[in-house]
């Protein structure tokens, strides 16, 4: 039987050899498709006397199934099976999702107007367009400052971390891991009250930018000391024995070749500090000076709606993505052994985007 | 880190309590009473919506557990309900007031922490719980998303300042030029909005919590907190400097959040409340936690 092959068509593997799994994925994940889309259409068509309730959990244990089977078959058939595989799972999930929505919206938990009132209000929408955008120029604003500022101490530290004397090093190392070690919004309550005991009181936004560029600095730090430490060693060893002192090898030699390969996950602290300016929210915060996560959570108790949080997500997003498409073109366009080298002294910073 | 303000709050309650001879005294009151403006825009509409009718089943159908009355909270309002460091439970004159209403209803009340203004846009209206009960004021726009029980408790906003630093604010008409530091949500920041809209006051700031609110006003960032007035008691007993200078009268009334799908629940809880005024108990509850009589005339109208 085994040996008996029958003709799978595009399930077969690329040996000729049957893979009943794959066909297996597939149709387990169209056959819950075809469920889902058939209870939906009979109760959005109104059939009155057809309760679609009891089909919604078959149809979600098929999907289950299919997309499993489906993920198992991905990684290890052929590139046929895998084809027939990967549609078995969208399929699988399509109808798994599309039944728990509509099983939500039967059940009664979920209704569809409701739901898009709240979320996609269209005059709360264009209430709020203005505060939105005044909001989302503050968000890279406060974050543009911060990078700035972080760069430049991060790289001091990151020089000081390197040195081979141990007075100087010890100091920037331990400053590094106690920034590392706290989460941000501890070090944001700190930097805004704790001064104040002693007679200092930072107005908000600059105690607000103070604590996210010493919390960033210690990631940039660890972006230029990986970036450094990436660059051939050989490139030092030649440049001293021309005779540079070690200081203008450093400066000459070695940073210039650093700063291209800490160009993209400089940016990826950009994407981290555009997000990291929400914490905002804690330290409170007047009309002109609130970001995307303040004016949402403001104008959401004022309007009893969760359309600010949506145009601010969309906000976020609008600011984020292309920088994330960015990063990711930059990345394939660095030399693919620098960069392979570089991901390697990186890895050790584990957990960067701390927030 | 707020819990630990919070406990500052109660002993500072507590002290206060103990140094005054006089029983009657508010906490934090002083002894020459304090001004009392009106203001009309900060005045609360409470609206005059129907409330859902009575379905004539046993209340007990309608709640979430059998037995229990589910109750939301924020749980960080002294002295109306916090929890203390240590504690699982919180204490307050609302909790004992819930549970007195569940005791003479045959269930237990049991109390989760969650977002004050979440109370009325979602976990009540959803069922979540049974009743949210955090010090809510009965607001028109509230009601539209839940219904209220009868009004438990009334309350004015007030003026607080740092009277160290700014010795000369005695009222709103002295705040040109100050921001104005409110808890996001509050009948207090719609106030505060107000006031600046009419040129009195050039800003204001939100903050997730009161007592942010107050930090802000102690460390220099605002010149001024307007929320309401026993709440701010509570919070600045803890804050030598931090005095109320000024009532802003608004009547509110605090009533309990409960879902329009619950209404036989609901005047079951009426008829716990207005026994509980009628017989005493009430005015028991508050004095334990105002130490004075009950100011205002109960049941109140």
């Amino acid at each position: 039987m085994a040996s008996q092959a029958v003709d799978l068509g595009p399930f077969a593997s690329e040996q000729g050899r049957p893979s009943p799994w794959a066909a297996g994925g597939f149709f387990l994940g169209l056959a819950a498709a075809v469920l889902a889309g058939a209870a939906i259409a009979l109760d959005v068509g109104g059939a009155t006397a057809f309760d679609p309730r009891p089909y919604a959990a078959p149809t979600g244990a098929l999907a289950s199934v299919a997309s499993l089977v489906g993920l198992y078959q991905v990684s290890t058939s052929s590139r046929r099976g895998r084809i027939a595989a990967t549609w078995g799972v969208l399929l699988g999930v399509v109808a798994a999702v599309a039944s728990f929505v509509h099983g939500a919206v039967i059940g009664g938990s979920l209704e569809i107007a409701e739901f898009g009132t709240a979320y996609f209000d269209r005059d709360i929408l264009s209430a709020i367009f203005g505060d939105i955008r005044r909001a989302a120029v503050n968000t890279i604003k406060y974050a543009a400052i911060a990078e700035v500022a972080a760069i430049v101490l991060g790289l001091i530290v990151a020089m000081l971390a390197i040195s081979k004397r141990r007075w100087v090093r010890v100091p920037a190392i331990a400053y590094v891991d106690v920034i590392r070690g706290l989460p941000l919004l501890m070090l944001l309550l700190l930097v805004a009250f704790a001064p104040t005991y002693v007679g200092l009181t930072l107005p908000t936004i600059t105690a607000f930018i103070v604590g996210l560029t010493i919390n960033s600095s210690a990631y940039v730090a660890e972006i230029f000391r990986a970036g450094i430490q990436a660059v051939d060693k050989g490139q030092m060893d030649a440049a001293r024995s021309l005779g540079m002192p070690y200081a203008t090898a450093m400066t000459q030699v070695v940073i210039p070749q650093a700063v291209r390969k800490v160009i993209p996950p400089l940016t990826n602290e950009f994407i981290s500090l555009v997000k990291d300016t929400s914490l905002l929210l804690v330290l409170g915060a007047t009309v002109q000076q609130r970001e995307l996560m303040t004016a949402a959570r403001q104008l959401s108790s004022s309007t009893f709606s969760a359309t600010p949080y949506m145009a601010a997500s969309i906000g976020y997003l609008v600011v984020t993505i292309p920088l994330i498409r960015v990063v990711n073109w930059m990345e394939r366009r660095l030399n693919p052994a620098d960069a392979r080298r570089f991901r390697l002294t990186l890895m050790r910073r584990e957990g960067s985007s701390a927030t | 880190m707020k819990r630990n303000l919070y406990a500052l709050v109660v002993v500072g309650i507590l002290l206060s309590a103990c140094a005054s001879d006089e029983p009657t005294v508010q906490p934090g009151a002083t002894t020459t009473p304090i001004p009392t403006v009106t203001i009309n825009d900060c005045v609360t509409n409470a609206g005059s919506q129907a409330q859902a009718a009575p379905k004539g089943v046993d209340y007990k159908t309608q709640l979430k557990e059998p037995g229990v009355l589910n109750i939301g909270s924020d749980n960080a309002y002294p002295p109306f309900e916090n929890i203390e460091p240590g504690q699982s439970e919180p204490v307050g004159f609302d909790v004992d007031l819930y549970k007195e209403v569940a005791k003479r209803l045959g269930l237990t009340a049991k109390s989760t922490t969650t977002s004050f203004d979440g109370l009325f846009t979602q976990s009540v209206p959803r069922g979540t719980f049974d009743l949210g009960i955090s010090a809510i004021t009965i607001k028109e726009e509230r009601k539209q998303t839940v219904d209220f029980t009868i009004p438990y408790f009334v309350a004015n906003l007030s003026l607080a300042v740092d009277v160290e630093k700014t010795p000369n604010i005695k009222t709103i008409d002295n705040l040109a030029g100050m921001t104005i530091g409110v808890q996001t949500g509050t009948t207090g920041a719609d106030c505060a909005k107000a006031i600046v809209a009419q040129g009195k006051a050039k800003d204001v700031k939100e903050f997730e919590t009161a007592i942010q609110a107050f930090d802000d006003l102690v460390a220099g960032r605002v010149g001024a907190v307007v929320n309401d007035r026993p709440a701010s008691e509570g919070i600045i007993a803890a804050r030598s400097s931090v005095k109320v200078v000024q009532v802003l009268e608004t009547n509110e009334r605090y009533g309990f959040a409960i879902s329009k799908e619950k209404p036989d629940l609901r005047v079951a809880i009426d008829g716990a409340l207005k026994a509980m005024m009628e017989d005493g108990t009430y005015a028991t509850i508050y004095k334990t936690w105002f130490k004075t009589d009950v100011p205002f005339t109960v049941p109140i109208q």
